[in-house]
């Protein structure tokens, strides 16, 4: 196919550009599909992740997400598309050949050897001098923390320690790229949002290429420099944290992006001759600039977030009519939810401790607002 | 109710007729044996010393100690891939494999020798195929020998070695060797740095049990095995029936007991010792 030129003949002038782009590429793959059985767990994904990049692939389970990373690795092969890692192609190439460093989700330690064993399985299968193995595990040891622990066995180590020593063992080869396959998801929550931290200094401070699998968005977002959305086999939406967050491009993107209000409505104009959105349960409003093209009467389906809604006495924009009702406040510490019924919807709203808590009780009449552009509208389909 | 009241049904069965006859056994051991009348109340320990000296005795049980020994490695061999296939690969077949394993189990030991002699005897099947075909002017002395005894046996405690393979083997999460081929390994490496110190466990009581076996079996050495290599249980049954000497068997006993006690003790020393993880596998 034409892109493997790119690689293999790099003195081609005309070639010069492209070369450029793919030298500062890790990983890159090209129409990559696998299915098993009648089952497509991967629909032609598309996706370069450069150097020193983390990539968080993240979906519910089921996604092909732990499929796509599994192929990154080579333990499973694909049925269709190529695999580039550090400019080679590696679709024919065993995962024993391929210098990846994966950790799996329950650490997949050897029970057998100790911490350092473990740590330099890797490097005695490179077939590395002694001296260099006991270097890299010093350099590892140091790096996570656990010096004195050598030659503990992991039944000897705390979960957190044993998931250190999972990340160390794969760090230790140097490998082009590490993939992490819900590597945090056995620790318990404090103990999982000190490691997102620690190991996303870690990753940073290395400079490593990364691929990270999760369910968890808090997990993505903390060591994601880009987040791949995967939905059924297919990467839905790539981007920063910051765009997959504020500008969801399809209706399961905000869904999984978690808590928010959705509100069924037809499109209509309002009176300066501007596209609006009228709600069925009362609320009518711009629909927000840079969005698709509406035709007037379409079914949509327009999100707001619990955040971006604010209460008020009076009337606004947005909320003209029949005011809604408080039924329930519920304190959540740094910020608190409202409950609210407006006609047969129920709308979630909250509002932080000092901002504009205060003042709204159960069995309050409310009026509700939100800023245009933070309402993100989809056809309902 | 008392917790220890459950003990009580095997207790009932097993201190009249396992611990009291064993005591009985080690009293007689240190009896003398009389020509003229069965045995002679005594405490001397010439039993034992006339074992540990005679030639005719140290030579039942070297023979005993090296055939046991060597069919838990022959067993171990021969089941090893076996049970590892069972395990990694066999799906359907899986149920019949391990069926298969558990038949000889539960068809009469003495069935089983039967069917061996047909197959092992002077015009028996094997015999009568290598004389057809030329391979040998002569049958080969399979039955009644040490070769034919061996085969018995190792058939016999092949179950013992199978299912504690089979059992340590599906212990072993796949992800480890997945983590292996990741890591560089390729399949020879994962297998002999994983899977093999892995299923240890597995061969250590696969051993253990094959040996205590074939060093107090009777039925193989007495149908199978030949009078010119003695085997233990046979050599007790002859010294006691045969020579009517009760103290003298009772010593062999007890030397038979101690020997598998500390063939027991020293494996379970050896493998905590080299594999002290595996005490939480």
């Amino acid at each position: 196919m034409s892109s493997s030129n790119r690689f293999t003949t790099p003195n081609q002038p005309d070639e010069a550009e492209s070369l450029m782009a793919s030298n500062d590429v890790d990983l890159r793959l090209v129409g990559v599909s696998k299915s098993f059985g009648a089952v497509h767990a991967l629909k032609e994904c598309t996706v370069d992740v450069r150097r020193n990049e983390i990539l968080a692939l993240l979906g519910p389970s089921g996604c092909g997400k732990s499929t796509l990373l599994n192929i990154v690795a080579g333990f499973l092969e694909p049925d269709a598309g190529d695999v580039w890692l550090r400019g080679r192609q590696v679709n024919e190439v065993p995962p024993n050949r391929r210098n990846t460093g994966m950790v799996f989700q329950h650490y997949a330690l050897f029970p057998h050897m100790t911490v350092r064993q473990n740590i330099s399985y890797g490097l005695h299968a490179r077939k590395l001098p002694a001296d260099v193995i006991d270097e890299r595990v010093k350099e590892m040891m140091n790096l996570l923390k656990f010096e004195g622990l050598e030659d503990r066995y992991p039944e000897a180590l705390s979960g957190g320690q044993k998931q250190r020593v999972a990340v160390a063992r794969a760090l230790a080869i140097h490998p082009d790229v590490l993939l992490l396959d819900e590597a945090l998801s056995a620790l318990d929550k404090n103990l999982r949002e000190e490691m997102q931290i620690e190991l996303s200094l870690l990753l940073r401070r290395l400079g490593i290429t990364t691929i990270l699998v999760t369910h968890d968005q808090q997990e993505a977002f903390t060591l994601g420099d880009r987040i791949a959305l995967m939905e059924n086999g297919r990467i839905i939406q790539i981007g920063q944290p910051e765009d997959i967050y504020l500008k969801p491009q399809s209706k399961f993107v905000v869904e999984f992006m978690g808590s928010a209000n959705r509100l069924s409505g037809t499109v209509g104009l309002t009176r300066e001759g501007d596209g609006a959105v009228h709600a069925r349960c009362g609320l009518a409003f711009t629909i927000p600039p840079g969005s698709p093209d509406w035709s007037s009467g379409q079914s949509v389906l327009a999100y707001v977030r619990a955040e971006d809604l604010m209460l008020s006495h009076e009337p606004t924009a947005v909320h003209a009519g029949e005011p809604a009702r408080i039924v329930l406040v519920t304190f959540l510490g740094a910020k608190s939810r409202f409950v609210i019924e407006l006609g047969d919807d129920q709308i979630i709203v909250e509002r932080s401790g000092g901002d504009g808590a205060t003042g709204f009780s159960e069995g309050d009449n409310v009026y509700v607002s939100f800023p245009p552009a933070r309402c993100h509208v989809v056809a309902d389909d | 109710m008392h917790p220890w009241l459950w003990l009580l049904p095997a207790l009932a069965l097993l201190i009249p007729f396992f611990v009291m006859p064993l005591g009985i056994l080690a009293r007689n051991s240190v009896y003398r044996d009389d020509p003229t009348a069965l045995m002679v109340p005594d405490f001397t320990f010439d039993n034992y010393v006339r074992m540990l000296t005679d030639s005719y005795y140290l030579d039942v049980f070297t023979n005993s100690l090296w055939i046991a020994f060597l069919v838990g490695i022959i067993a171990l061999i021969v089941s090893y891939p076996f049970a590892y296939y069972v395990v990694r690969w066999a799906r359907r077949s899986r149920k019949l494999l391990i069926w298969a394993i558990y038949m000889p189990l539960i068809v009469s030991v003495i069935v089983r020798v039967f069917g061996w002699i047909v197959i092992t005897a002077d015009s028996g099947l094997i015999n009568n195929m290598l004389v057809s075909i030329g391979f040998v002017d002569q049958p080969l002395q399979i039955l009644y020998a040490v070769g034919g005894m061996m085969i018995g046996l190792t058939h016999r405690y092949l179950p013992l070695m199978v299912l504690p393979l089979v059992n340590a083997i599906s212990k072993i999460d796949p992800t480890l060797l997945t983590a292996s081929t990741g890591l560089g390994a390729g399949r020879f490496r994962t297998f002999a740095l994983v899977v093999l110190p892995l299923s240890l466990p597995g061969m250590v009581v696969g051993f253990q049990l094959v040996f205590a076996g074939v060093l107090s079996d009777y039925v193989l050495p007495n149908l199978m095995g030949t009078t010119r290599f003695r085997m233990l249980a046979p050599a007790i049954y002859d010294e006691a029936i045969g020579n009517v000497s009760w103290a003298s068997a009772a010593s062999m006993a007890v030397i038979m007991i101690i020997i598998v006690v500390v063939v027991l003790l020293i494996t379970n020393l050896a493998f905590r010792r080299f594999a002290p993880w595996a005490r939480t596998l």
